[in-house]
């Protein structure tokens, strides 16, 4: 069985936020209001996390990609009173929306700060709702959601592989916002496949993951930005 | 419309008829061009793209007039001044692979992006090294780092011999001596001088200059540009000069076959290049001119296409006043924007979703590129592309028009592209990159193997892949800049001293009243959501403007942590920005990536008109400048002015 995971190389990432509009068409995210956003309760299923540091002629700014990192030891699970959000046997950490009582207990034990509450109805001006995606649930007021790995893209690929006889192969499933990224710094897989490409890069001297510390264990990890050298590598 | 262009077609009637479009090329600018030329006094205005004056500085020191191409991909190294690379620059997805390339380390050598400008922008954060500067002086940091490369002989000597005039001192007619460029720099730009300018350590201009010469092939890109604010042209001319010196010009910048198809519409005369074109286009300074003296045309009747300036000119609403008093204004638009609201009649346009249309190459690709744009979803009633209007028009309008263009349509004129295209013998479909990469390698080896006989053919695999292109990026390497007896004039005899305009350029609007009045500069500065301004009609994109601020929906000044103590401002507060021209309201953002002398503010936003999502919201920058344009350039001029920030 695979464990699905993903690595975001920020050498290549632009910070373009294609991801953040595909995953938004993709999953039936609605648009904030104004109003809406100035209280924080915009949602978005992956963020551009904008990290300042330094002054003057050092002053940097580190732009990291942030969706659910699909911890391998989730704290929010642990806090669920309802068994609204679990671990797949594949490693993705679910929400199930017709259970969640709205009580915000995940989002806030979520370190990565990536769960967010629906404090509205979902609405959709005319002839927005003909752009809605037929395969993705629309969320109700007062339930939490998150980032799911575009899961219904893979019943949709598990389906086809069964039709024609086979297993998954590399490929058959993506997520919309690594299948969108321009500079192909996003790259999905199997993280127990070792030929896998995601597993290859997992083993780059780059990588890390967010706040290690924790011990979440995240199944998104990061290929850090690295230094110019002028050597070859 | 009939009844008020009539008139115009007759030779003795001096009224302009005028076309103000953002489509610089394909098929629809064109048939523009080509309807007007009908016309005795017929002008078609440009929104130009932000390379402009980077091509015009490519043009006035390689001699030529071709289009623009740049292999951004080959570079090991770029010295990028001011150019928002990764924020709607020139080709934007193209751009970002060429990004995407210079990081892929398992392909050898990673290549350095140096970002100079007076702002940390998205480029500047995802670049190398960032270097700030002070406003306006990019073309002298340019001429500086020219200085250390030829004092401490960097330079490729080799290729500047065979390549170039100008370098070393001649002697003229009178038996006068007359110094050369190499002269020139040696003198006027010593490093301490343009370190004292620009703010820029001596010993940093140093070292990017060793660096620069030691990874080639190195670029140089500027000045300041983004997808439609041109930088200066003098200071692209000191930029593309570092290019010459590192003999990266001709190869890594150089011009490409056009990418356009040349197809034949009616009995007009086919386009040879661009810069020639069939019928000689107005810029948007002649516009302004004209609306506002009568002089050098004396406009009767303007057509707005996908063009905006009331965003996209520098003045803004000056602008849409100053057209407003054109006796009949047509807008062609998808949206209720401030040009609908200006128009005497509203021609409501197909989105891009919904009409046939063709996508040539931006600005700056290295390939030349025939996009198809295909209807996905069906037409709201009532919508007529603008093609069709001016084919319905010329049918209507009789005489020459009648002549000149076929009995069809747009969406068949869009089809016949595929006919002139295999009548051009090269490039093919659309396809994968394995595909495109053995189609790279056939091109390189001297083959050509398309996967169609005929036009239909193509015409077929065209709407099935989405459109064509050809894949040879040695359409750079051979560009005929530099070939045979064309040679690159380091002091072309039109500007024989362009390199101490480059100081001048440095200086400040003198119109924008004293820096103790108005102590800041403004950096206009845009956002890849709100590309052209475009962008925020989409309330999915003015959502998430400034992620890297948390900013959406309104407009920011970004302002330095010193500037903001000595204004008594705080972060997230209300203020006044006030130029001799205008004022607008912005909430204050206090960001250290910024040159203390400037005041950051993005375009896009303070639409009086729109859907509910944008009317209204922000401000807009255009206000605080002036329309007048650049004085030795034709194209708007965003930079330079001065402001001052109040709390409101």
């Amino acid at each position: 069985m695979a464990r699905w995971g993903m690595v975001i190389d920020l050498a290549k990432c632009t910070a373009c936020q294609t991801c953040v509009l595909a995953c938004q068409a993709e999953n039936n995210i609605p648009v904030a209001t104004p109003g809406q956003s100035d209280q924080g309760r915009a949602i978005q299923w992956i963020r551009i996390l904008p990290l300042p540091e330094g002054e003057n002629a050092h002053a940097r700014l580190r732009l990291l990609p942030v969706p659910c990192l699909h911890c391998d030891e989730p704290p929010c699970i642990k806090v669920c009173p309802v068994d609204a959000t679990n671990i797949t046997p594949e490693g993705t950490v679910r929400q199930i929306f017709a259970r969640c009582i709205g009580c915000r207990y995940c989002t806030t034990a979520c370190p990565y700060t990536v769960r967010k509450f629906n404090w509205s109805e979902p609405r959709w001006e005319e002839p927005w709702e003909e752009m809605l995606n037929p395969d993705v649930s629309i969320r109700p007021k007062g339930v939490v959601e998150k980032c799911t790995l575009c899961h219904h893209r893979l019943q949709l690929a598990r389906e086809q592989a069964q039709a024609e006889g086979r297993t998954i192969r590399e490929g058959d499933y993506v997520p919309a916002c690594v299948e969108s990224c321009p500079t192909e710094a996003m790259v999905f897989g199997d993280l127990d496949d070792p030929e896998s490409r995601v597993t290859q890069l997992t083993r780059s001297a780059r990588a890390f993951r967010l706040l290690e510390e924790l011990g979440t264990r995240p199944k998104v990890l990061y290929l850090s930005e690295g230094e110019w050298s002028g050597k070859r590598a | 419309m009939v009844a008020r262009w009539s008139p115009l077609l007759k030779s003795d009637d001096r009224r302009a008829l005028v076309f103000l479009t953002g489509r610089r090329d394909g098929l629809l600018a064109r048939l523009m061009e080509q309807f007007l030329s009908a016309f005795p006094n017929g002008h078609l205005v440009n929104v130009p793209s932000g390379l402009r004056a980077y091509e015009e500085a490519v043009h006035q020191l390689q001699g030529t007039r071709g289009e623009l191409a740049l292999d951004l991909e080959s570079a090991r190294y770029v010295l990028n001044f001011g150019c928002n690379l990764l924020e709607g620059w020139g080709a934007p997805v193209g751009v970002m692979r060429a990004f995407s390339r210079w990081r892929d380390s398992s392909e050898g050598l990673r290549s350095k992006l140096v970002h100079i400008a007076p702002r940390l922008s998205v480029t500047g954060a995802k670049a190398d090294e960032w270097v700030p500067l002070r406003p306006g002086t990019e073309g002298i940091l340019a001429l500086g780092i020219a200085y250390a490369l030829i004092a401490e002989n960097l330079y490729d000597r080799e290729f500047v011999e065979q390549n170039a005039l100008g370098f070393d001192d001649w002697t003229d007619s009178s038996g006068k001596t007359v110094p050369g460029f190499r002269t020139q720099i040696l003198r006027h730009f010593r490093l301490g001088e343009v370190a004292g300018q620009t703010g820029v350590p001596a010993e940093t201009i140093l070292r990017l200059a060793r660096e620069f010469a030691a990874n080639r092939p190195a670029l140089a890109l500027g000045d300041s540009s983004s997808s439609f604010q041109p930088g200066t042209l003098t200071g692209s001319m000191a930029v593309h000069c570092l290019n010459v010196l590192m003999g990266s010009a001709g190869t890594l910048v150089g011009e490409s076959p056009s990418s356009e198809a040349y197809q034949q519409i009616g009995s007009a005369p086919r386009r040879k290049e661009r810069g020639a074109e069939a019928h000689p286009r107005s810029s948007p300074g002649d516009l302004w001119q004209a609306v506002q003296e009568g002089h050098p045309y004396r406009v009767e009747s303007l057509l707005l296409c996908e063009a905006n300036p009331s965003v996209q000119f520098p003045g803004g609403s000056q602008w849409t006043a100053a057209l407003a008093r054109v006796p009949f204004v047509v807008a062609c638009t998808s949206f209720f924007d401030e040009t609908a609201a200006i128009a005497d009649l509203v021609l409501p346009a197909p989105h891009f979703l919904e009409a046939w249309d063709e996508a040539p190459a931006p600005p700056g690709s290295p390939v030349p590129v025939e996009s198809l744009v295909q209807p996905a979803v069906a037409p709201q009633e009532g919508v007529r592309h603008p093609g069709d209007v001016l084919l319905t028009l010329a049918k209507t309008l009789g005489g020459n028009l009648q002549d000149l263009f076929p009995d069809a349509d747009f969406a068949a004129l869009v089809a016949a592209q595929s006919k002139a295209l295999l009548e051009q013998k090269r490039g093919y479909v659309f396809a994968g990159t394995l595909e495109s990469a053995w189609y790279r390698l056939l091109q390189h080896t001297g083959w050509w193997a398309p996967t169609y006989a005929s036009a239909e053919e193509l015409w077929e695999q065209m709407r099935a892949q989405g459109g064509w292109w050809d894949p040879s990026p040695a359409s750079v390497a051979r560009a005929p800049g530099l070939s045979g007896s064309q040679k690159f004039q380091f002091l072309p005899p039109g500007m024989p001293d362009w390199p101490s305009q480059v100081r001048s350029v440095g200086s400040l609007r003198e119109d924008s009243g004293s820096s103790a009045q108005y102590p800041l500069v403004l950096e206009p500065f845009e956002l890849l959501p709100l590309l052209g301004g475009a962008g925020a009609e989409a309330p999915s994109l003015s959502q998430s403007l400034g992620q890297y601020l948390g900013e959406g929906w309104q407009t920011w000044a970004e302002i330095h942590p010193e500037t903001a103590n000595r204004f008594g401002l705080h972060d997230q507060q209300w203020a006044w920005l006030e130029s001799p021209h205008g004022r607008i309201r912005v909430k204050v953002r206090i960001r250290a990536g910024l040159h203390p002398e400037v005041i950051a503010v993005p375009i896009g936003l303070g639409r009086t008109h729109g859907t509910e999502w944008i009317k209204g919201r922000g401000a807009n920058p255009a206000d605080l400048l002036t329309p007048a344009s650049e004085t030795s350039s034709p194209w708007p001029r965003w930079w330079g002015e001065r402001v001052r920030i109040l709390a409101a």
